[in-house]
């Protein structure tokens, strides 16, 4: 078995393969119910910044406690142990590493650079405490979650290694998501982890969980002969044969199993066993980097974004909270997008805001809102997405309405019919409301060259569209579809509405969000 | 005190079991995972509505017939689907009552991807509804098929109604076995098929060429619904006839909506009472001379032939009565 650091590769193994096999299944024809947000649930920085942000603790994420609390005893073993990034990211370093042993001792030396991971932490924190969730740009794991979906993935099955989308899957600025994955990546071969020492809010979390630990990596100083062998293992820059930064320190055992003398074990401390340094934290620097954070709140929110005014490109999955508190709840992991069957559902750049970068949108031109379809709800884990039954997203009984993100309308100068005199009712047939929210009336016109032509030229009743897109999506108008779907008359706000609605008293009211 | 290197024997065996069941967690952890995932509701992922699954279509489809078997399962088709079954034709169906269609294809196991005959069954809802599909589609022409209760052979193809159902097969081999597939496909109806289509009599006027149904709007009329239209051949001039079966109220209702809205068009209409009957002789600037009557039953009327001509056929069908039907095409 090899020691701890036998189980730590075993469990790194495990959890690695366990990724990558909700990876795999979190595509809608392999979902049936795994939990494909499992290693988010586990995520303690996305449970407390959700719990920030909203004041409440969405259900599975009562699972990052599993994490948290042994934390708190063992130290930060989530880095070496189960997150995929930070397995990775050693499995990197591994490969990389072609230094001779001097080399690897000033590297793997502890730097005050290590402390941005805190003062980044800090600034999500205190963006969360203000309403605004991004720590999900950062967090290691909706990092890992939205880099392979939105690009590495479908970068593989364009390669020919086909069979993790059930089609093919583009995504709006997926090479910008991958080329940070691929950055991390790559910085490992000039220091070791550098993602996890350097710049991970959930290392840096958990650090801060792990300065009370009772168990942790000790040093006997009596049998230490300062050979720097574990220095030289070292992953988390912890500085074993020194100062002992356990705070720092990712479990990984290396330096245990590298350890001729058998100076280190891990456990409580013993009479000869050196003392740990504390945190390495500037308070003052903290308080800067905070009001820093206080004050940047506001600036991200003085653009124009749909969270001050409506924006007719920005429609939600279906089942999302209002905007406001779809943004205080969302962490852009990209599950959604993932499990989509139509590839719908894209990662914003600026379309949505500084906030609501790389959180999800409807983008009708790749694909439409499956009239069936709940899937996006199931697998969110913050409910940044409400979890809908089929019959409440379509208003079956008991529930008398259906669920709209937005509106269609017709752009006449673009319409076959209208515009071309070429029959066409393509969009009227798609339409999947009952009755359809698409009619036509028949017109018999006389056409340039004189002959009578019959057309059906098409309208939209907007009480009865849902705006799912599959009018834009399957109008044969490919480049810039003939009838285009808005924002307006989403179900999920109650201010975004044609003043022509809220006349005729069909607007929906107080908008229940169902999770109190 | 405790540690992994250099511990004592009692504390290696301590740390030993720690291994141990640190290691033991991870077949539970994988088993916790596959168990939760066994554990879904599959309705989340076929996309299809409750209704639409739990169809007693499906029954109807044997799983073999005349020597073909059923090549996987059915499809089924609702209101929101069948666009993607019959893509430009389904407002066709939809604006005739459609409510659902189950597709199955058949053929011989060993080449599955080769279906030899595909059998598509539209429940329309009302025989009247399957009756205006079957002659909408394509007419009253061709052979009779010996099917259901009215239907025309094809080519390749048969197409025949029973009850509220209309049933369309396609053969893609000569000789394909249609006509017994229909006949067992009617017979697996049973009950089902026990609500006869409606059969339509009418004035013999002259020779049928056609007949169909229209399911709302005939001749522009927003009020003028579910009507059944049949021309006939008469010399050299052509005829078409129209009626409505309804409820005495219904009919008399449609009565006194056209009459109004002759009034509003200043359509000269006069009232005629002959033998007993009561008509409607209309002079329309746009339509020619036409004239219509309501017997207890239905509305008939006729375009395209003087009353004097249409008279005596006209009383031989009052007389006649409307309990005898007999086949739509005579």
């Amino acid at each position: 078995m090899g020691g701890l650091r036998g189980v730590r590769r075993i469990y790194a193994a495990f959890f690695l393969g366990l990724f990558g096999f909700l990876l795999w299944a979190g595509e809608f024809e392999r979902l049936k119910g795994f939990e494909v947000g499992l290693f988010l649930q586990l995520d303690p920085l996305t449970a407390l910044g959700g719990f920030l942000t909203s004041h409440t603790l969405y259900k599975g994420l009562a699972l990052a406690l599993l994490i948290l609390i042994p934390t708190l005893f063992l130290g930060r073993f989530f880095c070496s142990w189960i997150c995929p990034l930070g397995i990775v990211n050693q499995v990197l370093s591994h490969i990389f590493h072609r230094r001779r042993a001097v080399e690897s001792w000033e590297e793997n030396r502890y730097r005050p650079v290590y402390r941005v991971k805190y003062y980044l932490l800090v600034v999500l924190l205190v963006f969360a405490g203000l309403g605004s969730l991004q720590t999900g740009l950062l967090d290691p794991i909706a990092l890992i979650y939205r880099s392979f979906t939105l690009s590495l993935l479908p970068a593989v099955d364009r390669a020919g290694g086909g069979g993790w989308f059930a089609l093919p899957a583009v995504f709006h600025g997926g090479v910008l998501i991958g080329g940070v994955l691929l950055a991390i990546l790559l910085a490992n071969r000039l220091i070791t982890r550098f993602w996890c020492r350097a710049l991970c809010p959930l290392g840096a979390l958990l650090g801060w969980c792990a300065q009370w630990s009772l168990w942790r990596i000790r040093r006997d100083v009596d049998r230490c002969n300062q050979c720097k062998q574990c220095l030289r293992a070292c992953q988390g820059a912890a500085d074993p044969d020194g100062a002992l930064r356990h705070t720092e320190c990712h479990l990984c055992m290396n330096c245990i199993e590298a350890c001729g003398t058998q100076a280190l074990h891990y456990g409580l401390a013993g009479s000869r066993s050196s003392i740990g340094r504390p945190l390495d934290l500037n308070r003052r620097r903290v308080v800067e980097v905070a009001l820093a954070a206080v004050v940047a709140v506001p600036m991200t929110r003085s653009t124009l974004s749909p969270r001050s005014t409506p924006t007719p490109e920005v429609i939600r999955p279906p089942g999302s909270l209002p905007e406001a508190q779809f943004l205080a709840r969302c962490i852009k992991c990209g599950l959604c997008m993932r499990v989509c069957p139509t590839n719908v559902l894209q990662p914003a750049l600026l379309e949505a805001g500084f906030e609501g970068l790389w959180t999800p949108l409807l983008m009708n031109a790749v694909g439409y809102c499956e009239h069936h379809c709940v899937l996006c709800g199931q697998v969110c884990p913050t409910a940044a997405i409400r979890p809908l039954s089929v019959a409440e997203k379509v208003g079956a009984p008991p529930f008398t309405k259906p669920v709209r993100l937005g509106t269609a309308f017709f752009d006449r100068g673009r319409c076959l019919p209208w515009a071309m005199d070429v029959p066409c009712i393509v969009c009227e047939e798609t339409c999947p409301t009952s009755p359809k929210a698409i009619w036509y009336e028949t017109v018999a016109i006389t056409s340039r060259d004189g002959r009578k032509v019959t057309l059906k030229r098409p309208f939209v009743q907007p009480e009865l569209c849902i705006g799912c897109g599959i009018c834009e999506n399957k109008c044969p108008v490919t480049d810039l579809a003939a009838i285009r779907v808005s924002s307006v008359g989403e179900s999920r706000s109650g201010d975004n509405r044609m003043l022509l609605n809220q006349q005729s008293g069909w607007i929906e009211g107080t908008i229940d969000t169902g999770l109190g | 005190m405790a540690g992994i290197r250099g511990a004592t024997r009692q504390e290696s065996v301590g740390v030993g079991r720690a291994r141990v069941g640190l290691l033991a967690l991870l077949p539970l952890i994988a088993w916790g995972v596959y168990w939760e995932g066994q554990r879904y509701d599959p309705g989340l992922l076929d996309f299809k509505n409750a209704a639409a699954r739990l169809s007693p279509l499906v029954a109807l489809f044997p799983e073999r017939a005349e020597g073909l078997a059923r090549l996987g399962e059915t499809r089924r088709f609702d209101r929101e689907s069948l666009h993607e079954y019959v893509n430009g034709h389904a407002e066709f169906f939809i604006s005739a009552g459609f409510k659902e269609l189950v597709v199955g294809e058949y053929g011989l196991p060993q080449e599955a991807s080769r279906p030899k005959v595909v059998v598509d069954l539209y429940d329309m809802g009302k025989p009247l509804f399957a009756f205006g599909v079957l002659t909408g589609e394509g007419g009253d022409g061709g052979p009779e098929a010996g099917v259901g209760e009215m239907g025309f052979a094809e080519s390749r193809g048969l197409r025949f109604i029973s009850g509220p159902y209309y049933v369309k097969m396609t053969a893609f081999d000569e000789g394909a076995p249609l006509k017994a597939m229909g006949q067992a496909l009617v017979k697996a109806m049973g009950q089902a098929g026990v609500a006869k289509a409606q059969g339509f009599r009418f004035p013999e006027f002259g020779k049928p060429l056609a007949t169909r149904f229209i399911k709302e709007n005939y001749r522009g009329l927003d009020f003028f619904d579910q009507v059944v239209e049949r021309s006939f051949q008469r010399g050299d001039q052509t005829i078409q006839a129209f009626q409505v079966m309804g409820s005495e109220a219904r009919n008399l209702e449609l009565e006194s909506k056209l009459l109004a809205f002759l009034k509003g068009e200043e359509i000269p209409v006069e009232r005629l009472e002959k033998e007993g009957l009561v008509l409607f002789q209309v002079q329309d600037p746009y339509e020619g001379e036409w004239f219509f009557l309501r017997t207890q039953e239905q509305v008939i009327g006729a375009f395209g032939i003087p009353l004097d001509a249409a008279w005596t056929p006209l009383k031989e069908f009052v007389n006649r009565g409307q309990t005898q039907h007999d086949e739509p095409r005579s």
